[in-house]
Parts: C-alpha cells; structure tokens; sequence
C-alpha cells in the first residue's frame, strides 16, 4: 500500500537555495520517446549542454544521469499519451533534473519498493548483486539503471510518488537527481 | 552493423572494435547486437573489445556487457576491454565491472 | 483601447489535450538562458533534432525545422518582456501538418505591430507584403521583422495570432503565434 504521498532519498531534505536562473521545463510524451528511443540521448545531450557547464567531461557525465532516470520513466509510464514533464535547475553547485510520469498502481509499488531498497542497503553490494541477477535472468528490464548512477556519480537521488484523481494513472512518480559540479569537475 | 549512431565492426573473430552511441531500449537488444561476441567467448575462445569510441553507453548496455563478462567468466574465455581514460561513463563504469570477475581485463589509454 | 486579437489557426497547447497527435512537444525556456547562449540556435536544433524522426529525410528535416523554430524562437525572446523571462514553445505534428507555437509576453508596441502585421496578410499576399517588409528593413535601421513573413512566404506557412492583456499587467500582452506548415511542403523542398 502507497500512502498518498511518499517521500524517499532527497525529497524534503532540499536546502532552499534558489537556483541560479529559472528552472527550464520540457513536456514529452512516452509514445514519442518509445517510438524513437534515442530521443532520450537527444533530450538529455541538449539538458546537458544547456546548463553551460565548462568542461565536457562534466556534460558527459551529466548527460548520462539524466539519459537514466529519462529511460527509467519512460519505461515506468503506463500510458502513453500522458506526459513526461522533466525540469533541470541550475544552482550553485548542482545541477538537478527531475522528471515526473503517470503510472499505475504496479509501476509505482514497484518504484516506491527500489527506492525502499536502495535507501537502506549499501549501494556497492547492491549494484553486484542486481548486475549478477539481471546478467544472468535474461530478464529485459535490468533495473540497474538507478544504482548504477548513484554508484558510479556524485549523485544522490530522491522519489516522491503521490496520488492522482485518475483511476487508470493513479501515481504520480517524480524522480530526481541531484548532481554535485566540484565532483564532476576534473 | 551500422547504425546512424553506432558502429559494430569485427576486425578478426575474437575482436571488436564498437564506436558511437549506445543508448538502446533493452539488455536484449543488445544482446541481439552481441551475439557473435557471445558465440565467440562461450567457446572458450578469447575476445577483445575496443570500446574507445563509445561516447555513451546507457545502463542497459552496462547490463549486457556484465552477461558477456559473465558468459566469459563461466567459460573462463580471456576476455579484454579497451577504453579510453578521458570518456566520463567508462572510467567510472567499466573499471569497476573487474569485481565480476577479476581475470577481466580492462586498458584505459 | 487595449488590444485584443485572434487572428487565424491556433493550438490547444494543453499536451494532455492532444492524445492524437503523431507528436507533441512543450518547451519552457527561460529567457536568461537563452539571452546568455549563442543559443536560441541551440534550442532549435534539439526540436528539430527531436521531431526529424517522423520524417523519411531527416536529416533534411532537421534543417527546415531548425530554420523555422530559430525564426520563431528569436522572435519571440526580441519581444519579450515578462519578468519571469520564460518563452514557451510548443510542437505538434498531427493530421500531416506541424504546428509550432510561442508565447510571450511583450509590450503594447510590439503587440500593435503584430496585430497590423496580421490585419496587413489578410488583405495581401505573402510575396507582396514580405517584400514591402525588405524594402523598409532596407531604408531603416532595427530590427528587420522579416522572420515570419519569410516563414510565411518561403513554406507556404499558416499563421495564428492571439493577443491579450495580462489582467494583472493591462499593459503588457501575452502574445500567441502559431505556425501551420504542411508536411507535403517539407517534404517537397
């Protein structure tokens, strides 16, 4: 059972720093992003470089992040039509996309039971363990998406799901990430 | 196998030489896409993989490439990756695939 | 008398509202950003980029819509003046045609001219009045205003206007202008 609004990892523990300029704000539908999926690369390559960030390593790398957890709602929205809305704010020192999608009761236990997962174990063992059994399962949905990035970058991740009037999409699933500059910075 | 945005070439049966971007909807995809590589280490035979132009590589390709490290563990086929030091996603992911299984190679240039 | 106009095509511009569609996109950019990057170029390129795969060529899509976001984009950024500094940009692709939309807001001027502009292309047509438009672009110094009436002549492009006071700022206007090109021109170039 989901309770109406669910909090896990960064939400409601955000500093209020106002950001450096107006958050920038994309609406996108699945069915765009499944019918060609390198519009996530596209979408998260354009984000990347948007935020001026000087040195292409640290692009790369941001890019990267916001490829995962743009792949990851795109795979948890159940209808295709409604869309996937992703804000990138620019603040001191991160950078911190989220990005929000409507989903089914399935696809948000799912989501709220990684993020239990993930917040409570240590994250090395996790992402062998997960990249063991996916490796081996032959299973299509490696779920390894999300650990990957907190395993890999400075990044720490939050999830906040919260009810809907609509009985088909009743989850709203928001993911974000927030990205540390002085640690993607060579 | 080509594609707008990524290039597959065998240089010999036990090398591959991959460039471009990788961000594909599923492990299985690029399983399709590793078949030979796959074929190849299951035999026991030694496989090279020359990932140096990969610019990107999403989290389903980190996934299929643990099934071939995995694949070559179980067949105890030598397997070596060669990647590129100044590349964000392999300095951070590729290395630390070694914890799969220690015989793997792996040269940042 | 403030200003109040609708004028031609426009675009329910809610993506909720627009289930099916072929394609929708909804782009807010704040304006700073933009003022600060080479970059409304950079904008464009990623729709264009982003929309160029429902087309057989598209490669050559990617520059047409390049070139006609850009248009509209900068325009857009010239004239705005909202303290929020946010543009709005939306894309849609439905029936065989591509709507693209901004919204801004802008000062009473810029508001007057393009209600002219539009109240001009009814009575004219669009070779007539863009050349007029290149004409004065020559004899005076400014801003050209000759992105949407090359838009409008060179792709055969449908416009809409709407223009409305804000109610809380009755001197500022929220200025909507959409674009309906046909795919069949885009496809023919």
């Amino acid at each position: 059972m989901i309770q109406s609004d669910t909090i896990h990892g960064i939400y409601g523990t955000e500093a209020a720093a106002p950001p450096k300029s107006q958050p920038m704000h994309l609406s996108m539908l699945p069915c765009d992003l499944k019918r060609h999926w390198g519009r996530c690369g596209i979408t998260a390559n354009f984000l990347a470089t948007s935020t001026e960030i000087p040195s292409p390593a640290a692009a790369s790398i941001i890019s990267t992040v916001i490829n995962e957890i743009l792949e990851n709602s795109v795979k948890y929205s159940a209808i295709d039509t409604k869309p996937i809305d992703v804000e990138l704010s620019i603040r001191n020192n991160t950078v911190e996309c989220e990005v929000k999608n409507w989903a089914r009761l399935e696809d948000a236990t799912i989501i709220d039971s990684y993020f239990k997962i993930i917040h409570d174990k240590d994250i090395e063992d996790l992402y062998f363990l997960q990249l063991e059994k996916t490796a081996t399962d032959s299973n299509n949905a490696s779920q390894i998406g999300l650990l990957g990035v907190m395993h890999d970058y400075p990044v720490t991740l939050g999830c906040r799901i919260q009810t809907t009037a609509d009985p088909i999409t009743p989850f709203q699933i928001s993911v974000k990430a927030k990205i540390y500059l002085n640690e993607v910075t060579p | 196998m080509d594609n707008d945005d990524y290039k597959i070439h065998f240089d010999s049966p036990n090398k591959v030489i991959i460039s471009g971007v990788l961000r594909l909807q599923s492990p299985n995809i690029y399983d399709d896409l590793f078949a030979p590589i796959r074929d190849t280490i299951s035999q026991g035979q030694s496989m090279t993989m020359d990932i140096q132009n990969v610019s990107f590589l999403n989290s389903s390709g980190i996934t299929a490439l643990a099934r071939l490290i995995i694949v070559a563990r179980t067949h105890d086929a030598p397997f070596f990756i060669i990647g590129k030091e100044e590349i964000p996603w392999q300095k951070k992911s590729i290395v630390s695939l070694k914890r799969l299984w220690p015989k793997l190679e792996i040269t940042l240039t | 008398m403030p200003i109040q106009t609708r004028y031609g095509i426009s675009l329910d511009t809610d993506i909720q509202k627009t289930w099916g569609a072929d394609f929708s996109i909804d782009f807010v950019v704040p304006l700073e950003l933009v003022s600060q990057w080479r970059r409304c170029g950079l904008v464009s390129d990623f729709l264009a980029n982003y929309h160029s795969f429902c087309f057989n060529d598209p490669k050559k899509a990617l520059s047409i819509l390049s070139t006609i976001i850009n248009e509209l984009l900068e325009n857009a950024v010239k004239f705005s003046i909202d303290k929020n500094k946010l543009v709005t940009l939306s894309l849609r692709h439905s029936n065989h045609t591509i709507y693209i939309e901004t919204i801004n807001i802008a000062h009473q001027e810029n508001a007057s001219k393009l209600n002219e502009f539009a109240f001009k292309l009814d009575q004219n047509d669009a070779d007539t009045l863009f050349f007029e438009q290149l004409e004065t672009a020559a004899t005076t110094s400014g801003l050209s205003g000759l992105g949407l009436h090359s838009i409008i002549k060179d792709y055969d492009a449908q416009l809409g206007l709407l223009i409305y006071p804000k109610i809380d700022e009755p001197q500022c206007y929220e200025v909507t202008i959409t674009i309906a090109i046909d795919l069949s021109t885009i496809n023919a170039l």
